[in-house]
């Protein structure tokens, strides 16, 4: 399963870096043919009212979705490894500050404080990356906390201390390289997850919008659900299998690189 | 036992105090001068107003006072005053909260009893056909977007068979409001919020499942002769969902967010749809309030299920 995740997430980036190439018109382009035609010979994925080919706007929404799952993610599990590492490798006071910190970020309701900053910062794509990925690190702060208060205590640390390696020394070379597994375990996860809110955002039309991007796609497709469900249909499986894809190989590395956590499941 | 809920919340109380301040910080390092954000279209406001909004919420004061007036206007309830609406922000919000706050509790209701007996037949029969619609269900559940799946509902249900309403909630005016009319509205936007909760509980039941009937207290119950059934429901069943009662409270902000996308789908009148709305006017007072109510509220509802699942299970230390 995680190898078909892989591979069509390998495809997917394949079509995202040449979008330009394969679609005959630009995602933003309106008029190529007549408004709201259903997929056919030339629109194999119809038009919307504006007449601008879906097809187009799908292969370049995969770009601004990757780019917005990527680098949130990798924003969050930076943000995740500093705070984590510190917490764990520390404990005490440090940890109980940063943990409080955690519980609050996590009982924030992520989405609307997302919302809301965009509103108000003004709703550029980078903005949207930003804040996804301050709100999404405290899942990868705890898992990666955990395995440090595990692994401080083991042998190889103590003898580090020994021989009088700094602190930072200890974290970064010595205790992080056996604790990365989670780190990208939990990154493949939050891909996903920034991708939907990303998705979400732009539905409810916070999203940037000079780009073409999935959620914006359903966004105008509500308004025609009645007349041209090819509107909602192609952005919204690109949206579920992007996801899916990172879901299945997230899985399949939890069971390959972290035995001891592997699930009941087969 | 008393001793426990005073302690959560206490505990709670500086959690709310530390939320608040998000907010206030959010307010004040937004590009621009926070007093253009309560006055509509800023530009028209006469100097006089200004300085009258200014001073009204405190905004001519030193910073740290500032964010004293703040928690105390919001512990009073007052969150501002909405030009598009005409009204105060909090009378708007309360107005909907309940509409929103059915379609939430229903639709968790929903996702944990069906997630609950999906999990214990999925449990109890591992690799079975149960256990594969559980597989799939829990797949499903994680990568779809629930807009998306409301909108394929309203494609299936609604336009191809039109067998329910597409959105919107019964009105007296159009002949609605019964009860069945009611169910009809909300059985797809229940179904679509469910969809996450439901391959969670179900997950979470199955594995625990698996791992309580593997128990000896299972073993003697079952030596003792006692029917499969009153074995699985009364003994196993009770210790395997109590950890759903933890993910449901714990993924409640999530839920709240989610019916508010929802919301939009279904043009359900409630905080959802006020908060679209209000992202196409940028009414900030508004959505300002909205997001200092739900995110208190979340705290509170996190501390209300705490309690509820100390109660349930005797083994929390109340220490």
């Amino acid at each position: 399963m995680a190898v078909f995740g892989l591979f069509f997430l390998i495809i997917l980036v394949t079509v995202a870096v040449s979008a330009n190439w394969i679609t005959e018109f630009g995602p933003m382009d309106t008029g190529v043919g007549r408004p709201l035609q259903a997929p056919n010979n030339r629109f194999f994925m119809g038009t919307d009212d504006l007449a601008r080919d879906i097809f187009s706007g799908v292969v370049h929404g995969a770009r601004v979705s990757l780019m917005v799952g990527f680098t949130a993610a990798l924003t969050a599990a930076l943000i995740g490894i500093i705070i984590g590492s510190i917490s764990g490798y520390f404990g005490g006071i440090t940890d109980d500050l940063l943990m409080k910190f955690c519980e609050l970020f996590q009982s924030m309701p992520r989405f609307l404080f997302a919302l809301v900053i965009v509103v108000f910062f003004g709703n550029t794509i980078w903005n949207v990356v930003v804040v996804i990925g301050i709100l999404s690190w405290p899942r990868t702060g705890r898992l990666v906390r955990a395995e440090f208060l595990q692994l401080r205590e083991s042998e190889f640390v103590m003898a580090a201390k020994g021989i009088g390696m700094s602190s930072a020394r200890i974290i970064f070379k010595q205790i992080l390289p056996n604790a990365m597994h989670v780190v990208l375990v939990t990154a493949s996860l939050e891909v996903g997850a920034a991708i939907i809110t990303e998705a979400g955002l732009s539905f409810l039309g916070a999203g940037d919008p000079n780009l073409m991007s999935w959620g914006r796609m359903l966004y105008n497709a509500q308004r025609f659900l009645r007349t041209a469900w090819w509107l909602a249909i192609f952005p919204g499986s690109a949206i579920f299998l992007t996801v899916l894809s990172l879901n299945l190989i997230g899985d399949g590395l939890n069971d390959a690189l972290n035995p001891r956590l592997r699930r009941v499941k087969r | 036992m008393h001793a426990y809920i005073t302690r959560r919340i206490l505990e709670a109380i500086p959690l709310i105090l530390l939320v608040l301040v998000m907010n206030f910080i959010i307010l004040h390092i937004a590009p621009g001068d926070p007093v253009f954000l309560f006055i509509q279209g800023g530009g028209g406001a006469t100097e006089e107003y200004v300085q009258q909004v200014r001073q009204m919420l405190g905004l001519d004061k030193p910073l740290g006072e500032q964010l004293l007036v703040f928690i105390a206007n919001v512990f009073r309830g007052e969150l501002g005053f909405s030009h598009y609406y005409q009204r105060p922000v909090i009378d708007i919000i309360a107005e909907r909260i309940p509409i929103t706050f059915l379609l939430v509790v229903l639709s968790t209701l929903f996702a944990a009893t069906a997630g609950i007996i999906l999990g214990v037949f999925a449990g109890k029969h591992p690799y079975s056909l149960v256990d594969r619609i559980n597989t799939i269900v829990a797949v499903f559940g994680y990568a779809i977007p629930i807009f998306w799946f409301g909108q394929l509902l309203i494609l299936a249900f609604s336009i191809y068979l039109n067998i329910l309403p597409t959105g919107g909630i019964p009105t007296r005016a159009m002949g609605g409001g019964s009860f069945l009319d009611w169910i009809r509205h909300l059985v797809l936007p229940v179904l679509s919020l469910g969809v996450i909760q439901l391959a969670l509980a179900a997950r979470i039941t199955r594995a625990n499942m698996l791992e309580v009937l593997g128990m000896d207290y299972i073993d003697s119950a079952r030596a003792k002769g006692l029917k499969e059934n009153t074995v699985i429901f009364k003994h196993a069943l009770r210790n395997a969902v109590l950890p759903v009662v933890t993910v449901i409270s714990v993924n409640f902000a999530f839920q709240l967010t989610g019916a508010m996308i929802i919301e939009t789908v279904f043009s359900w009148p409630g905080l959802g749809r006020m908060m679209f709305e209000s992202v196409f006017r940028r009414d900030y007072p508004v959505l300002m309030g909205l997001l200092i109510v739900m995110s208190v509220g979340v705290v509170i509802i996190n501390l209300i299920t705490d309690l509820i699942y100390a109660y349930l299970d005797p083994r929390v230390v109340y220490e």
